[in-house]
């Protein structure tokens, strides 16, 4: 080869280019990490918060406050234990227990042998993909004004489809007020329809998962956890117990 | 096959191990991501509004942490990242172990409170313990065969 040799400029191309476009490419990436992570944060927050949005700040008639939860009994002497009942609607061990404890339930509220405090949870309208939990809920919000919360939650029990994840048809949650005997099923109609309790759910839930229960049904007697095996008299001999 | 070969053979088959699990994983989660911040909270370790963000954001970091492995793009960084967020997962569920909680972990999915007798705490362990030493091992020799590393 003759001629001038020339600086060869390939070599420290090779060397430099390669860098640059490295470098690039992990700030691109960086960057695109950066907004993909964002906008999951800003979506997930704001999906949380929306289902809190409708309804304004209506609660139920048992409900002392908004998100507060039921409390079948409020007159209840100060004296008597408090049996916190944490359930979802969908959940199928929920409809286990209600009809094994559901009426002795109800029975140590009726009689004020203890204060039962029911908190609604919908987690698994997340898990199942849908919305049947949060509907049933409010459905029973709307039975408690007239007096039927309990009542509601058993009809829903009742009427749990065969298979998880199936939920609710409006006509079904309707079946379920009559059901409950609600006396004004119109009142009942429109406070579905206008999802009065759609916000009172939402902050209901948050609020239980707040208090680390994420499970269901969970049940508390003065704030401990009870766990019941399925023999019904465990509820009442539970109770007795707790019983200054 | 000289020896150097065999072991970029052998970090090519932990890359693509450890990074298949990774993108699998977020993967399978990004679709629910309401679900994984109820995962997250499940292990009660972070505050309610943290854990939900945490929850939102993880399964788009494994999805990229996982796509760079498999790639063998930036290896020893996402190696790194890879290996730290299995440590993460191992304390996470060690924790939740020892605190008497009975979770699924929620890796792939799902996740939340279940029943004792279906946690699988040894499994999950030792799954992520040998996932975070192949990170470990990448991270200490991050030249492997079939990278994108090699290419740019």
């Amino acid at each position: 080869m003759g001629g001038m040799p020339r600086p060869d400029a390939s070599a420290k191309l090779a060397a430099t280019a390669p860098r640059r476009s490295r470098s690039g490419l992990a700030i691109i990436i960086a960057a695109v990490v950066f907004v993909a992570v964002v906008v999951a944060v800003v979506i997930g927050a704001t999906t949380s918060s929306k289902s809190s949005g409708g309804g304004g700040t209506a609660f139920p008639k048992g409900a002392a406050s908004l998100g507060a939860p039921m409390v079948v009994n409020p007159e209840a002497p100060a004296s008597v234990p408090v049996l916190d009942v944490f359930e979802d609607p969908q959940c199928p061990a929920c409809a286990t227990m209600d009809k094994v404890y559901g009426a002795a339930i109800a029975e140590l509220a009726k009689s004020n042998q203890a204060k039962v405090v029911i908190h609604t949870m919908t987690f698994l309208d997340t898990n199942l993909k849908n919305d049947a939990s949060v509907r049933a809920a409010m459905g029973a919000y709307c039975a408690a004004d007239q007096g039927k919360f309990l009542d509601y939650m058993s009809a829903v029990y009742v009427g749990q489809p065969q298979q998880e994840g199936v939920g609710w048809t409006a006509p079904q949650l309707e079946a379920f007020a009559m059901s409950a005997r609600v006396g004004n099923l119109t009142t009942w109609q429109q406070c579905v329809k206008d999802k009065t309790y759609q916000a009172h759910t939402a902050a209901a839930a948050e609020a239980a998962l707040k208090e680390g229960v994420n499970s269901t049904p969970t049940l508390r007697l003065n704030g401990n956890k009870l766990t019941l095996t399925g023999n019904v008299n465990e509820l009442a001999e539970a109770v007795k117990a707790a019983t200054k | 096959m000289t020896r150097e070969r065999g072991l970029d053979l052998l970090g090519t088959l932990l890359r693509l191990v450890l990074g298949g699990v990774i993108l699998v994983a977020g993967a399978l989660k990004v679709t629910n991501l309401g679900q994984s911040a109820l995962a997250v909270r499940a292990y009660q370790l972070l505050p309610y509004d943290l854990a939900g963000y945490v929850g939102y954001a993880l399964p788009i970091i494994e999805i990229v942490i996982g796509l760079l492995l498999v790639l063998g793009l930036f290896t020893r960084m996402s190696a790194l990242l890879g290996a730290l967020l299995m440590l993460a997962f191992v304390i996470g569920i060690a924790s939740a172990w020892a605190r008497g909680l009975s979770i699924d972990c929620g890796c792939f999915g799902g996740g939340g409170t279940i029943g004792a007798e279906q946690t699988a705490y040894p499994l999950e362990l030792s799954r992520d313990v040998a996932l975070t030493l192949a990170g470990a091992w990448l991270v200490r020799r991050p030249h492997t065969a079939y990278a994108l590393d090699d290419r740019i």
